[in-house]
């Protein structure tokens, strides 16, 4: 019987990956873990509009130790959006904080800034930047004009997700999404919608060749991006 | 009692007679009580209700515009109040009373509900919903000072409903400040009168209940079809579109009446396909555009229409004196609910009643004839009891705040007076108040989230008018599933479809909608736009809900009638054939024991029980056995669930039975599912939607579905996890014991049949299965299958796109082809 896995491995630009079926990207070679768009304290930010439960962070964070205690990373780069706001992320509650200190004891944390996170709280452990580069790889939230011609590099920000039709009903999960250079990591966070795949937003920065990594209860699944199985909404 | 010289008069220049209990409704709300009345359409029923507030209205009149209300009628329907009002405007004109009665509904314009507040009509003509809003103005209790009488129409729809919780909780705050009124409640023939009478009084003991003994003849027979080949399954009943045909032109202007939506539209293609005399027939649900189903109904009330093919939008409604023929197409599903149909025909009571039940398919048959016996002996199904709902209680205490400051224990001691809510706990109440204030979230103490709070003073009240204009905005316990209007280029809607079908239309694909074969083009501005065509095998729009579950009552005599051979030589022979063979093959099921059946067909085991527990039921069963068969390893691969049966196929063969239908299945394997259900999330955001958690519409801004369901998913995940006991996750069990789940009868079904299953292991597929398994491809998948199907999915998609060494990746597996082919038959 052929099944779904947790995991698949690859290599991307040459260096090998673990793509995780919790929307995350282990690179074992440097012992690195890769997740982006947390968007921590969404449901607090968004709770203006209706009381929604603020179960979101408590939550995000424990998926976050989740990956890190599955792959024992020594390295975990935040690829932008890690808060839903500057605001909250500067209010953030006294437990997460210890939380996300005691999950950088052993490891070195490394914040990206993204679009609703620009100037990260100095109490976070590691380094704050606006880029990085790891493994040879070029690690940006969103890709900007200038780099647009940049090859072997991984951003966050579209939240790609992708809609499947089986033959008897429609899914829909997060997913990766890359040509030969580049790559789109899905939103790592709780309460996060999503892009679709085949959105000129996302279509518009990635070459012709795709494949796409789809996350869909708990397995992971490769395809090539091939219209005629993903669905445009 | 005799009536007023000035009504005697009327009723005589009619050249009518009052009926007798038209007299006695008069007269036992003289006497100050307040009255049920039980009658079938056409028992002049509505002019009965109206009666005392009429007369009264004529012996005191008054000079000027009035204080307040005389007279609250409410509706389920927003076109029926208009229609009564209408109605009633003719006696009251030619009885020269000197009497205002107007409509308030959505739709009126709000210069005239402004005028209504500062100077009511005599009558007023409304819903539940524009009731509840009267109730949270300020100046309500002037308003309704005066009140002397409530008049609940059709009421037998509204009660076990939402709505009806809703309604309940409204007229005890209505009882409360109109301390002068009476009920009087209209309700279609119902199993037992004596348990609605609570509805219209606190105190039940005044309330009378009068029900005329009308000895109306119904006539009704199951359509003999000539056609060679009855269907198997399918609801459709298109076989049989010739033979119906003939039926109208034969007496007409005829009634159709089918379940659902779709088959609407498909039987309205068929009939005008065979349409030769070019007869006049009209289409009516409930997504075509309003302006549209008025039309139709107008020209049937101006007998200008020879059919309508309907779906329950014309359950209820205003009288048409003259339909000549009802025809119920596919199974009646409920004896009540046929009745109502059937009433329908021959409208004045003394003409007898003509209907015909056209089965869709072998199972239907039974169905019908059980139904048909079920109304010649005149048994009635029950009443849905249920407690009243924790989401609509939610709702009902905002507006109280919105009225104005309350008390908690005074709140609490009116709240059990409303009929839903009468054993509701203080602790329970409690629970929702506190939801109501603060969200209930245990780890919450942030006070910019609260809708109430207590005062020093003791009373609860708004945090801030913007919490009133939400509730407002968002009043109500109908929560649709959002709809894109469908419109050609430059002309009026033609209604409505839900959005998701919408999505899964690309340009050039064709559908049927509004009784027309349309080409989609395109969405423009959340519209779909269309454009006519003339495709051969155009889609049926699907629609969400709308397929009723075979009622409780009816599956019982279901049962009885395949035991009771006497009874079978009323079924076609075709049927008695099928009920033969399966008596030889297998067994027919008996009404004390669960018939299972195994066998193997191909590669795939199959596994039938038949529960006669009603769709709903079977499917959450459905759900639970595949479940369970996948940790005890048997590999469940899919299943399919009707109103009668559940199969369900696998790759190993089930030898004990026994031990899979145990009622312990509703533990843990339920918490489980409920955990992933689409079903129960759906519910959720209903129930939060209702509870005013999330909003439909807020001020400024229109969440799209789509926003609002990811948030209430993702709210219910999050709150399973760290809230469990959450009033919104208690409510949501509440609705699952009940409509889309119905964990209740499955129950019900699991404790009557526990350890007493009779096993038939057979060597091929059973004549009884063969319908159930015709049903496949509309099935359920095992949350396996869908794994499989994805996987085999990669691998052959890989395999096209790379080659096989890429394909097999790093796993070295060696993948064969996709063996699952969806299709079994």
């Amino acid at each position: 019987m052929n099944k779904g896995k947790p995991v698949i491995e690859a290599d991307f630009c040459g260096v090998p990956m673990q793509y995780h079926a919790d929307a995350s990207l282990y690179l074992p070679e440097s012992s690195t873990l890769l997740v982006s768009d947390l968007h921590l304290e969404k449901g607090k930010a968004q709770s203006k509009a209706a009381p929604l439960p603020r179960f979101d962070t408590s939550e995000g964070i424990a998926k976050l130790s989740a990956a890190i205690a599955r792959t024992n990373a020594k390295e975990v780069i935040f690829l932008g959006d890690s808060f839903h706001t500057n605001l909250h992320a500067f209010q953030l509650p006294v437990i997460f904080r210890q939380q996300l200190l005691d999950l950088a004891k052993d490891r070195a944390f490394i914040w990206i800034t993204g679009n609703h996170d620009p100037d990260l709280p100095e109490y976070l452990p590691g380094q704050i930047v606006p880029n990085y580069t790891a493994s040879g790889l070029y690690l940006t939230h969103q890709i900007g004009e200038d780099e647009a011609k940049f090859s072997g590099l991984i951003c966050g920000h579209y939240h790609p997700k992708a809609r499947i039709s089986l033959q008897i009903r429609k899914i829909s999960g997060k997913c990766f999404i890359q040509d030969e250079t580049r790559m789109i990591m899905p939103a790592f966070g709780i309460f996060t919608g999503g892009l679709n795949i085949l959105d000129p937003a996302i279509q518009k920065l990635l070459g012709k060749t795709q494949i796409a990594h789809f996350c869909h209860a708990g397995k992971i699944y490769k395809f090539p991006v091939d219209r005629k199985i993903f669905l445009k909404s | 009692m005799r009536l007023p010289q000035q009504f005697a008069d009327w009723f005589e220049a009619k050249g009518w007679t009052a009926y007798p209990h038209q007299l006695d409704i008069f007269a036992q709300s003289a006497a100050g009580r307040s009255v049920l009345l039980v009658a079938p359409t056409g028992a002049g029923k509505t002019l009965s209700g109206f009666l005392p507030s009429l007369i009264e209205l004529s012996q005191n009149p008054q000079d000027g515009p009035q204080e307040g209300l005389h007279t609250l009628y409410l509706s389920p329907l927003k076109a029926l109040a208009v229609d009564i009002a209408r109605n009633l405007e003719t006696p009251a004109q030619e009885m020269g009373l000197d009497i205002t009665i107007e409509t308030r509904t959505g739709d009126t314009p709000q210069a005239k509900r402004n005028r209504q507040r500062v100077s009511p009509p005599n009558i007023l003509l409304t819903t539940p919903e524009s009731l509840e809003l009267m109730l949270s103005w300020p100046d309500a209790g002037k308003l309704f000072g005066q009140l002397r009488y409530i008049i609940i129409d059709e009421i037998h729809a509204l009660v076990g409903s939402k709505r009806g919780d809703l309604l309940a909780l409204s007229l005890a705050s209505l009882r409360h400040i109109a301390p002068l009124s009476q009920s009087i409640g209209l309700s279609a023939t119902i199993a037992e009168p004596e348990e609605m009478r609570c509805w219209l009084s606190a105190k039940i003991d005044e309330v009378a209940i009068v029900q005329p003994r009308l000895d109306k003849d119904i006539h009704i027979n199951i359509l003999d079809s000539k056609a060679a080949y009855l269907p198997w399954a399918g609801h459709s009943a298109l076989y049989a579109a010739a033979e119906i045909y003939a039926l109208i032109k034969e007496k007409r202007p005829a009634l159709i009446f089918v379940n659902t939506r779709a088959q609407a539209e498909m039987m309205f293609q068929a009939l005008w396909r065979e349409n030769d005399l070019n007869l006049k027939i009209g289409l009516h649900h409930g997504s075509l555009d309003v302006g549209q189903r008025r039309r139709i109904e107008a020209a049937m009330a101006r007998s200008e229409l020879d059919a309508i093919v309907a779906t329950s939008s014309l359950d209820l409604g205003i009288d048409w004196a003259d339909i000549q023929l009802v025809i119920q197409i596919g199974a009646p599903k409920g004896t009540s609910r046929l009745i109502q149909r059937v009433g329908r025909a021959g409208h004045q009571l003394d003409a007898p009643s003509h209907a015909v039940i056209v089965p869709a398919n072998r199972f239907e048959v039974l169905e019908a004839l059980a139904a048909r016996l079920d109304v010649e002996a005149n048994r009635l199904d029950e009443m849905p009891r249920h407690a009243g709902a924790l989401d609509v209680l939610s709702q009902h205490i905002v507006g109280r705040a919105v009225a104005g400051p309350f008390d908690e224990d005074k709140l609490y001691a009116q709240i059990i007076t409303a009929p839903p809510y009468r054993h509701l706990s203080r602790a329970d109440f409690d629970k929702v108040l506190d939801f109501v204030a603060t969200g209930g979230y245990a780890l919450s103490h942030y006070t910019q989230f609260q809708r109430l709070v207590k005062g020093v003073d003791g009373f609860w009240r708004l945090t801030s008018r913007r919490v009133a204009t939400r509730w407002r905005m968002n009043i109500g316990t109908i929560v649709e599933t959002s709809t894109m209007k469908v419109r050609m280029k430059g002309a009026a809607p033609l209604g409505d479809i839900e959005e998701y079908f919408v999505q899964s239309l690309t340009a050039g694909d064709s559908f049927i909608f509004a009784g027309r074969i349309l080409e989609f083009v395109g969405v423009k501005a959340q519209q779909a736009i269309v454009r006519p065509c003339t495709a051969k095998e155009p889609k049926v729009p699907a629609y969400a809900g709308g397929r009723l579950p075979l009622s409780p009552g009816l599956a019982i005599r279901v049962r009885a009638l395949l035991q009771d051979r006497e009874l079978h030589q009323y079924l076609p022979i075709q049927v008695r054939e099928w009920l033969r063979l399966q008596a030889e093959k297998s067994t027919l099921p008996p009404a004390d024991k669960l018939l299972v059946e195994t066998f193997k067909r191909g590669q795939k085991f199959y596994m039938a029980a038949y529960g006669f527990a009603g769709r709903n039921a079977h499917q959450t069963l459905g759900m639970l056995l595949s479940r369970r068969m996948e940790r005890q390893g048997y590999g469940p691969l899919g299943f399919v669930a009707t109103d009668y049966a559940i199969a369900i196929w696998s790759r190993h063969q089930v030898t004990a039975p026994e031990t899979l239908f145990s009622s312990d299945i509703l533990g843990d394997d339920l918490e489980e599912w409920m955990a992933e259900s689409t079903m129960l999330k759906r519910s959720f955001w209903q129930v939060a939607i209702i509870a005013g958690l999330i909003d439909k519409r807020a001020p400024g801004q229109e969440k799209s579905q789509k926003q609002v369901t990811i948030n209430s998913d993702l709210i219910y995940d999050v709150l399973r996890t760290h809230q469990p006991h959450h009033l919104l996750l208690q409510a949501t069990r509440q609705d699952a014991a009940r409509g889309l789940t119905d964990i209740h009868r499955l129950a019900d079904l699991l404790t009557s049949f526990e350890g007493n299953i009779l096993h038939k292991n057979l060597s091929r597929i059973s004549p009884l299965s063969v319908p159930l398994l015709l049903e496949v491809g509309r099935e359920a998948v095992t949350a396996s299958a869908v794994d499989d199907l994805l996987s085999d999915l990669e691998a052959t998609l890989l395999e096209e796109a790379f080659g096989v060494e890429e394909a097999l990746g790093d796993s070295g597996e060696k993948k064969s082809r996709p063996a699952y082919q969806g299709q079994l038959l």
